[in-house]
């Protein structure tokens, strides 16, 4: 089978455990995310699938060699693997030039390739510094050109350690765009690992949650995003309002609705997990929802509910509001995110309903 | 058709080779051949040690009693007096000058800030023939001094005897101070902007400031100074010899060499080695107190204190004085005799006695830079704690005087030729030469053990400009670790290792002990010669000698001024 198989990888770093029984396929041509917070094992795992780690348990796979067993049975050198990786910090070798440090990896003769090179550099527009040296570059071209040296040998597996976290905000969206559609083309099976879930759910096929060394949740961004299988996965995305409640006839009952919950017991406590991009304004427009997210919604009833505004802000794209439910000031107030500018004044009352598929209830066990 | 679109990726159909895993390993510990060649390295530099511990074990001569009995009375004293005297002595003059340059403005203090590492180019045996040339009942100072007072005789007037342990102290105190001094000044200036900026605007004067602030918070850096001022002490043997001061070095060789008894040099050697044990365990406990810091910091405007009038010119005065002494008159006199003699001076003798110094050192230096890239590489690749154990047990030559690796380095390379002899008298009936003892093999066998440190420390400095992320770069690129080493490492270390390179040459080229003892017979370098020279009271024609060592030392000096003068200026300093 081609692509990149990693099967059942437990990593340690002397007593603490780093990763836990992960398996991850990624098919050719496929972009898959690992998406964590810091210090979940996201990197170790790519070093391992680049041989820069030994393997401790389990088996790597790369097409249809084996290039890494556990217990020692097996290790197939970095340089023998056909892998690129891209790292953080770029990692560009500050005596060699630009073209020089995309020519690395490919044969000293090879005049194809050399040739891809000089067409590569124009299209991603640091053409003219392809003599330079790679100090004088700005983060964005570092990128670019680190990118374009580990593409250069055409390897089967790409593998991206947080390729953006280094780059200005501003800058961030045009090169992800940019670095999606080189990697695209190439044909090559994609890991790439980072803490942005934006960034993952722009650029992944698949998004492969992990935490503290254990994959969490393995679906495609839009499953990710409206079917969470638990809390961590839901806050991922950003912060929540929560409730808290008891499940009463099979349902937990919100000033904002009553919402299914399959499965639990009568009693139990859960917790409902709004996302603040839930929230729907009702003022007579009518509420547009995107097209069904598809996956199995447990059934629920949204109520509207008038609710004090408490502080609004623009965020620019969306305006951040603040309210509560009852309207005394020492409750904690709900977080709200509405598209555009919506700035009420504090004390005003509103109407908001919210769309049941970014509501998610779990038992607080 | 996009041009990143297209064929599969360019490697051969088919199966990878399947290397099996690494034929040996130990635990988690992959046993590749750099690994196995930074063992090997350790096992070389550990030979020496065990080989003495082995001998003065294993003897069955009861010299030992007797030693006990007479003289290692005379060596623990005269030892241990010395390194009291020179430890005070450097740690004054090397502190005192380091404040003062550091926090305090006055006349000459930029010059004097890189001057005060002249005397690092005169090694101590040196200044001590000048100044006991110079400080003789023969010599300029006390001449001059009968001339003027119109004494007749050595009864009508009082003069030191500069060749006592007094003078040893003096004299090494001079010579070995610029360690303290530069690490000292390297605290202080690291310290001084935050704290000592405070501790001036609460009140305290620069007296205030230096005890109570800057001297405590220095203290690691010192104690390592003056850890690496005592061990070069305990290395000494052509100061104390020439002064007649019985150290534990000096009778080590006595025992040895006009005793004929190694099995004594090597019981001596085992109790120095004590010493030399509570020298290391100071240094490295220091070390571990340090905190970590960046050693490529900016010159930064310090909070100095403007010193004017008389305690300018004090101030002035303490600083030129260990320069003056240390450096400019021995360099003064070397030259007028090598003037003045250049008849006898510049002679052929000369000429190939600098000949094998150059050759040796130049040899002994690459050499190193070589091991000590093996070492630091092979710590790299394998980040196994053991590695790193073994590298720095490898290091562990600089602590060892030069007597006791001599005794410990002529153990097993005579062992080696008598096995060889009994096997050629056995196989073909005739002795064998002397193979590897006696021969510039074992020379440089023995700089290695004692210079190992010195380059693996320039080398592994070097390496931390590439970073990890880097290696792995090259790895993933296709390099192997001997590919990354040529295309990435050796390429950006270049700098490192030439200094590497060059400070062991220097100390090759100043190196006594260890040469006089093991070189092959009728083989003398620059510094053998100018001992030889001086115990014969003809040191005036070998002063072209002396100053050949001393303008080799000069090399390292301007290397490390170049750095204080370009730190100074707003760069960064390495």
């Amino acid at each position: 089978m081609a692509g990149l198989h990693l099967n059942n990888v437990s990593h340690a770093f002397g007593d603490s455990s780093v990763v836990s029984g992960v398996s991850v396929f990624v098919a050719p041509g496929e972009l898959v995310c690992l998406l964590g917070p810091s210090g979940c094992g996201k990197t170790t795992l790519l070093r391992v699938a680049a041989g820069l780690e030994t393997l401790q348990v389990g088996r790597v796979t790369i097409g249809d060699d084996i290039v890494a067993e556990g217990q020692q049975m097996q290790h197939t050198p970095p340089e023998r693997r056909g892998v690129g990786l891209m790292f953080q910090d770029f990692a560009l070798f500050p005596h060699l030039s630009v073209r020089d440090n995309i020519a690395f990896g490919i044969e000293p003769g090879d005049a194809e390739r050399r040739r891809w090179i000089d067409e590569a550099l124009e299209r991603v527009g640091v053409d003219q510094y392809r003599d330079a040296y790679p100090h004088i570059l700005s983060g964005g071209q570092q990128q670019r050109v680190a990118l374009l040296r580990a593409l250069a040998p055409r390897p089967q597996v790409m593998l991206l350690d947080e390729p953006f976290s280094g780059l200005d905000v501003t800058r961030r969206a045009e090169i992800r765009q940019q670095t999606l559609g080189l990697l695209k083309e190439t044909e090559a099976a994609t890991l790439m690992v980072t803490h942005d879930p934006e960034e993952a759910m722009f650029m992944a096929d698949r998004i492969l949650v992990m935490a503290a060394g254990h994959i969490v949740q393995d679906g495609s961004p839009v499953d990710v995003y409206f079917n969470p299988t638990d809390a961590f996965v839901t806050r991922l995305f950003g912060p929540v309002n929560r409730m808290e409640t008891a499940v009463a006839g099979g349902h937990a009952s919100t000033p904002l609705g009553r919402f299914g919950t399959p499965g639990l017991a009568d009693g139990r406590r859960v917790e409902v997990l709004f996302r603040p991009e839930a929230f729907r304004l009702l003022d007579g427009a009518v509420d547009v929802l995107p097209a069904s997210a598809g996956g199995f919604q447990p059934a629920c009833e949204t109520t509207a509910a008038t609710l004090t505004v408490v502080r609004a802000r623009p965020l620019g794209r969306s305006s951040h509001v603040e309210f509560t439910v009852g309207g005394n000031a020492t409750e904690e107030p709900l977080i709200a995110r509405i598209p555009g500018v919506y700035l009420p004044a504090p004390g005003t009352l509103v109407s908001f309903m919210v769309d049941a598929r970014q509501v998610h209830v779990f038992p607080m066990d | 058709m996009s041009v990143l679109a297209g064929r599969p990726p360019g490697r051969p159909p088919g199966r990878f080779w399947r290397p099996a895993a690494f034929p040996l390993t130990l635990g988690r510990l992959a046993l590749d051949p750099w690994v196995l060649g930074a063992l090997a390295v350790a096992g070389f530099v550990a030979a020496p040690l065990l080989a003495v511990i082995w001998q003065a074990l294993a003897t069955s001569d009861d010299i030992w009693s007797h030693l006990a009995a007479t003289v290692l009375p005379v060596y623990i004293r005269e030892t241990l007096l010395l390194m009291t005297g020179v430890g005070v002595g450097t740690f004054i003059v090397g502190t005192g000058c380091a404040w003062l340059v550091t926090m305090c403005r006055f006349p000459g203090q930029r010059v004097l800030t890189w001057a005060l590492l002249l005397p690092f180019a005169v090694p101590a045996y040196l200044l001590a023939f000048v100044a006991t040339d110079q400080l003789e009942y023969a010599g300029t100072v006390q001449t001059g001094l009968r001339a003027l007072f119109g004494w007749q005789r050595p009864g009508d007037y009082w003069f030191p005897e500069i060749r006592s342990l007094g003078g040893a102290v003096w004299v090494m105190t001079l010579a070995l101070y610029p360690y303290v001094y530069l690490l000292a000044r390297a605290a202080f200036l690291e310290q001084s902007v935050c704290v000592l900026e405070v501790s001036r605007t609460l009140g305290k004067t620069a007296w205030g400031s230096f005890f109570g602030v800057a001297l405590p918070l220095a203290r690691p850096a010192i104690v390592i100074g003056i850890s690496l001022v005592l061990m070069e002490t305990l290395n000494d043997f052509g100061t104390v010899d020439f002064f007649a001061v019985e150290t534990f070095t000096v009778g080590i060789y006595d025992v040895w060499l006009n005793q004929s008894s190694i099995a004594g040099a090597a019981q001596l050697s085992l109790v120095l080695m004590v010493f030399v044990l509570a020298l290391i365990t100071a240094e490295r406990l220091a070390r571990r107190g340090r905190r970590f810091h960046h050693t490529s910091s900016r010159y930064q405007n310090l909070p100095s204190y403007r010193l004017t009038g008389l305690k300018a010119v004090l101030a002035f005065a303490a600083c030129v004085l260990p320069v003056v002494i240390g450096f400019v008159i021995p360099a003064l006199v070397l030259a007028g005799y090598a003037i003045r003699f250049h008849a006898e001076t510049l002679s052929p003798r000369y000429l190939e006695f600098a000949a094998n110094s150059l050759g040796l050192s130049a040899f002994a230096a690459i050499a190193a830079a070589v091991i000590g890239l093996v070492l630091a590489y092979a710590q790299r690749l394998s980040q196994h704690p053991a590695v790193n154990g073994v590298v720095r047990f490898a290091g562990i030559g600089y602590a060892v005087p030069a007597s006791v690796l001599a005794v410990g380095v002529i153990l097993p390379l005579s062992q080696l030729d008598e096995a060889m002899d009994g096997a050629t008298m056995t196989l073909l009936g005739i002795p064998a030469p002397l193979l590897v003892s006696g021969t510039l093999a074992a020379v440089v066998y023995g700089y290695l053990v004692r210079f190992l440190a010195l380059s693996h420390g320039a080398v592994e400095a070097g390496l931390t400009k590439v970073t990890p992320n880097m290696d792995g770069a090259a790895r993933t690129l296709g390099a192997g670790p001997g590919g990354a080493l040529k295309r990435v490492h050796f390429p950006l270390i270049r700098g490192s290792l030439m200094t590497a390179a060059l400070l062991v040459f220097v100390d090759c080229m100043k190196e006594l002990p260890l040469t006089l003892v093991l070189r092959p017979f009728d083989f003398d370098t620059l510094a053998t010669f100018v001992y030889q020279y001086a115990s014969d009271e003809l040191f005036e024609e070998a002063s072209l000698a002396a100053l050949t060592i001393v303008a080799a030392g000069i090399l390292p000096v301007i290397l490390l001024s170049m750095t204080i003068v370009a730190s100074r200026r707003g760069g960064t300093a390495p």
